[in-house]
């Protein structure tokens, strides 16, 4: 007993030296980078609730079935079997020690190695799948490709050390009379049946043997798991703890430095813009970079990985994690004098830049962080709460307004904000020719006064409702829909300025700041408090971001206020619309804003409609490639996402390809005309906004009223 | 110096570089003819080009011999010598490169006021107005010189040439450029590469195609007038996408944003993002199926029609135009 007791506590004594090292090293680390941006502790109920769905109930792992059964078999193990971890010590000083009170108890015995048989079933299975879907096989396909492979199987294969030594040691003990459990502990039992005829001393030697390999492999697990991404068991529940909530997508955060808004009217001199260097990042950043499992979810699903594009996002995060490790010693060097001492790959680490070539050293390639497209599909799926999108676009926030480098076909949208307040730059004249030949008057609020008090809502047009002529179609489609409601609105006219969205996205936050305290300011002296777009980017920025500048509005998409008019009687779709139409979910009114039933309703409500769902529908529809800024960049690697949506529409077998948002509806088009150019689409396939299709109905086909949608569809294509 | 007792007007002409003279020289004598007794300067051989000047009315014409190591140092020289000669009412120069800097250096030699690419010249009560078209054609300028010989340059193109033959005298005129002058020499020729297109960032024209054009074989229509125009080629993003041009020719937002003088767009409906790279051009002409396009908007001339029947059409009518007319000249004569 006293050799098992000494060494037992000496391999613990040992484990737990090398394992705190490495912990406070990587506090330390944390402790080097900037603090957070308020609000991470706010709002606690929430935040418990979603430590308790998402780790103790494994909700996002269980999205996906099988993988996430399997871990949660494994997690909930882990969790249980901590109470073998206990019995384990406590035989160090006790032979036969058992947990207090419930110690003896069968349901114990029979839980405890209920889950150490679903552990060793979960292993198979994990096994199996990264048997399957080998990326050595089956390339960029693979959700684990660029994952450190070789680290993931040793992990798996100590915890199946922890499992059988386990195993090993109960058998041992039911045969020398030490198990805690005479009854229930189905799978300890049968290992000790196995056993016994080994003998009585056999059986001794083997307990012995069986405590310490237990309780040393757990501890050099323990030692694997702080070198390692499975670090996440302990990160993981603060990582989901302290994550925007509800989720990291819809608004972003505004620039915060040291913890304190930016004021870009008068930024002081050390006020750090973005992210330029990984010391930058916020210590919840890096906490993200030290959670990520590199399960590969997230790159999975990303748009521009599927495109043959460089980025994925689980690799931006282990290349920011790996970069995080690798500079440590510089930055916890205690003064420059140290730093000179440092070996010379610690230098060099600390030299690279942040974003660049990979000649240069770049951690980030710049292809890697404009490539993305905002869509949140990787912040959707992963399951530790990871916010890439947060950190791209502070990486980005820094390239532009910093070190002014970012794809130059921006330049031109850029300037077009600042001087026209539209990204073609047509300016505020133009903003009223979509009213043209409408069969009504539609209502325009005149500069400097203020909505009457009978106007219900403020009809925000967006650039693309009132310039873009595909576009153009939907707004003259709400209009008319809303007029036929009696809805009583107004729009803007030439006052409406872009709401900011493509320059935020892009990094350009000043700007950003200047175009949404311009339009608060009209807003806000019109009087504006509902406010109805057609846009899903115009919705999440003013819904969603204009608060932080004190612009408060409840802000409804048309689909969410037509859906409603149908419901209440208001709009009555009777006429048939004969097609097979399928329905693509706007990323920005979809997954960022929880907006998924009302289009569908709509569609539900005209006859004649035949809805088929893409396979990526709802919270994984797949982008249409025009968020993150890209609508203004050139795509000029791998294939092109919106064509990859629009096969994946056609594929439907769908007619008309519906959706709710000019950008989709743009790229939409133009893969539609590309297909049919390339004679892989019927031409009668068209792309329709909901409006579109409910104003069909509700006026039948050719109408009287000629001013709108209904029969003109030809799509401008250049 | 005032205006000449004689009333002549001084007319530097220009070569083709195949030979022969250009249509601004005609374009320049017109001009001139308003103003005074017209008298042509040519440089360098042939002389026989002398009598082609005699059809716009040049009643004298001097020759300068052997400039070609000199081009535009021989031709300041006998301008200024010309000029002290027969005090002239003005001199006109076709506006171009070689055009701008003779003409710069001709008005500080003389100390004389200069205007330069002048669409128009009419006498006026104290001595000859100028007019010239400025801010994006928004606003006419008119001016006169008012010290020394008034020096113009002339942008030929909008000036019609009116034939009123005579025969010239022909004089040569033997001039020798200062020794600084003489030091700037032309050494070699170097043989004239294939017509290089110009950039699509500075090209004064334009020549677009865009979906309607529909493959790409027939975008060779595009490229073929945009060399009869001596323009660059443009292509809307469907263009570019569906790779009938370079993604470098991409006219529009998040491409090439283009300031020409002249935009061709062919078979492009006119997108806002494809307008936004060409609203800046000077003139637009657009060429189209689709009578609702929105190109025709914002076109000045606008031809609803298949462009396939249309261009080929367009193209045979350019060249039969252009073997008339010169287009680039040079001083230097015949190198």
């Amino acid at each position: 007993m006293i050799v098992r007791l000494v060494l037992g506590l000496t391999i613990t004594a040992v484990a737990f030296a090398l394992a705190g090292r490495r912990v406070w090293m990587l506090y330390r680390l944390g402790r080097t980078a900037q603090p957070v941006e308020p609000g991470r502790t706010r709002d606690v109920p929430a935040r418990a609730w979603a430590v308790l769905t998402e780790v103790f109930g494994q909700r996002k792992l269980l999205r996906w079935s099988l993988p996430g059964a399997a871990h949660f078999a494994v997690f909930w193990g882990f969790v249980i079997l901590g109470a073998t971890i206990v019995e384990g010590f406590g035989a160090l000083f006790q032979r036969d020690f058992h947990i207090p009170l419930i110690g003896t108890d069968a349901w114990l015995g029979f839980l405890e190695d209920l889950f150490i048989v679903a552990v060793l079933v979960g292993l198979a299975v994990f096994a199996a799948l990264r048997l399957l879907q080998n990326p050595a096989r089956t390339g960029r396909r693979s959700r684990f490709f660029g994952s450190h492979l070789g680290a993931a199987w040793l992990v798996l294969f100590m915890i199946f050390n922890v499992m059988w030594t386990l195993l090993l040691y109960r058998g041992a003990q039911v045969n020398t009379g030490n198990f805690p459990f005479p009854h229930g502990a189905f799978a300890s039992h049968a290992v000790a049946r196995l056993l016994r005829p080994a003998g009585r001393t056999a059986g001794d030697v083997l307990e012995t043997v069986g405590i310490l390999g237990s309780l040393g492999v757990v501890l050099a697990f323990l030692v694997l798991v702080v070198y390692s991404k499975h670090l996440h068991i302990f990160l993981a529940p603060f990582n989901v703890a302290l994550a925007r909530r509800p989720r990291a997508l819809g608004p972003l955060l505004p620039v915060y430095s040291g913890g304190n808004p930016v004021d870009f009217e008068d930024p002081t001199e050390d006020d750090k813009i973005g992210r330029g260097a990984i010391e930058d990042f916020t210590w919840k950043g890096m906490l993200d970079f030290a959670t990520c499992t590199e399960c590969g979810r997230c790159q999975s699903q990303c748009p521009a990985w599927n495109t043959e594009k460089p980025l994925s996002p689980k690799l931006l995060i282990m290349n920011l994690r790996d970069h995080a490790l690798a500079k440590a010693p510089y930055l916890l060097a205690a003064n420059d004098e140290v730093r000179e001492t440092l070996p010379d790959d610690v230098r060099a680490e600390a030299q690279r830049p942040l974003v660049g070539a990979v000649e240069a050293g770049g951690v980030i390639d710049p292809d890697v962080l404009w490539s993305c497209v905002t869509c949140g599909a990787c912040v959707e799926q992963c399951p530790v709460d990871i916010e890439h999108v947060d950190h791209i676009v502070d990486m980005r926030r820094y390239q532009v307004l910093i070190e002014s480098q970012f794809p130059k076909e921006a330049h031109t949208m850029l300037r077009n904000l600042e001087r026209a307040g539209d990204p073609w730059g047509r300016g505020a004249a133009a903003r009223t020719e979509w009213m043209a030949g409408l069969p009504f008057e539609v209502p325009v609020l005149a500069g400097g006064e203020r909505l009457p008090e009978d106007v219900e809502y403020l009809f925000w047009v967006g650039c693309a409702g009132a310039l873009d002529d595909n576009a153009k179609r939907t707004s003259r489609a709400v209009a008319e829909l809303l007029h036929e409601a009696g809805v009583r609105y107004m729009v803007l006219g030439g006052a409406e300025t872009c709401t900011g969205d493509p320059a935020r996205r892009l990094g350009q936050e000043l700007l950003f700041q200047e175009l949404a305290a311009q339009n608060v300011k009209t807003l806000d002296d019109a009087g504006a408090r509902k406010i109805v777009v057609t846009c899903a980017h115009c919705f999440n920025a003013l819904g969603n971001e204009y608060p932080q500048l004190g612009g408060v509005y409840e802000v409804v998409h048309h689909t969410q206020l037509l859906a409603r008019l149908v419901g209440e009687g208001r709009l009555t779709p009777v006429h048939e619309v004969d097609a097979a139409v399928t329905y693509h979910d706007p990323c920005y009114l979809g997954r960022h804003n929880r907006v998924f039933s009302p289009p569908r309703e709509v569609l539900g409500g005209v006859p004649g409609l035949r809805l088929t769902e893409m396979p990526r529908n709802r919270e994984t529809s797949f982008c249409c490639g025009a968020g993150g800024a890209r609508m203004w960049m050139e795509e000029s690697i791998g294939t092109r996402i919106n064509e990859t949506r629009t096969d994946e529409a056609l594929a439907t077998g769908a007619e008309v390809v519906a959706a709710a948002c000019p950008y989709c509806i743009v790229m939409l088009t133009d893969g539609v005309s590309t297909r049919k150019q390339q004679g892989r689409a019927a031409e009668q396939v068209r792309v329709a906004d909901i409006s579109d299709l409910l104003l069909r109905s509700v006026r039948g086909p050719g109408d009287g009223a000629a001013g709108a949608a209904s029969t003109v569809d030809k799509p401008i294509v250049d | 110096m005032g205006i000449g007792p004689g009333g002549s007007v001084l007319v530097l002409a220009q070569r083709r570089a195949g030979g022969g003279l250009c249509r601004s020289s005609g374009a320049l004598l017109t001009l001139a003819r308003r103003l005074g007794a017209p008298v042509g300067v040519l440089c360098g051989p042939p002389e026989g080009d002398a009598a082609s000047l005699g059809r716009y009315g040049a009643a004298t014409v001097y020759t300068v011999a052997d400039s070609r190591r000199h081009p535009t140092g021989v031709a300041v020289e006998a301008l200024a010598v010309l000029a002290r000669r027969l005090a002239p009412a003005a001199i006109l120069i076709a506006a171009g490169r070689e055009g701008q800097e003779v003409a710069a250096r001709v008005a500080v030699r003389l100390d004389s006021g200069i205007v330069t690419d002048a669409v128009d010249i009419r006498p006026g009560p104290d001595g000859p107005v100028a007019v010239q078209c400025v801010l994006d054609r928004s606003y006419r300028v008119e001016s006169s010189v008012v010290r020394g010989v008034p020096v113009f340059t002339v942008a030929t193109r909008s000036v019609a040439a009116r034939e009123a033959p005579v025969d010239p005298v022909v004089r040569r005129l033997a001039v020798r450029p200062a020794a600084g002058v003489r030091e700037v020499r032309r050494i070699a020729p170097v043989g004239a590469p294939a017509p290089r297109r110009p950039d699509l960032a500075t090209a004064a024209v334009v020549v677009a195609g865009g979906r309607g054009v529909g493959s790409r074989d027939s975008f060779r229509l595009v490229d073929q007038v945009a060399e009869a125009l001596g323009g660059a080629v443009g292509g809307s993003h469907t263009a570019t996408q569906l790779g009938w041009c370079s993604p470098e020719a991409q006219v529009d937002v998040v491409g090439r944003v283009v300031h020409p003088r002249l935009y061709l767009a062919l078979g492009i409906s006119g997108s806002v993002r494809h307008r936004a790279g060409m609203r800046a051009a000077a003139t637009i002409v657009a060429i189209d199926r689709d009578p609702a396009a929105p190109i025709f908007a914002v076109a000045d001339l606008g031809v609803v029609g298949d462009l396939h029947e249309v261009v080929p059409e367009l193209l045979a009518e350019i060249r039969r135009r252009r073997t008339t007319d010169g287009v680039n000249g040079t001083f230097g004569g015949a190198a």
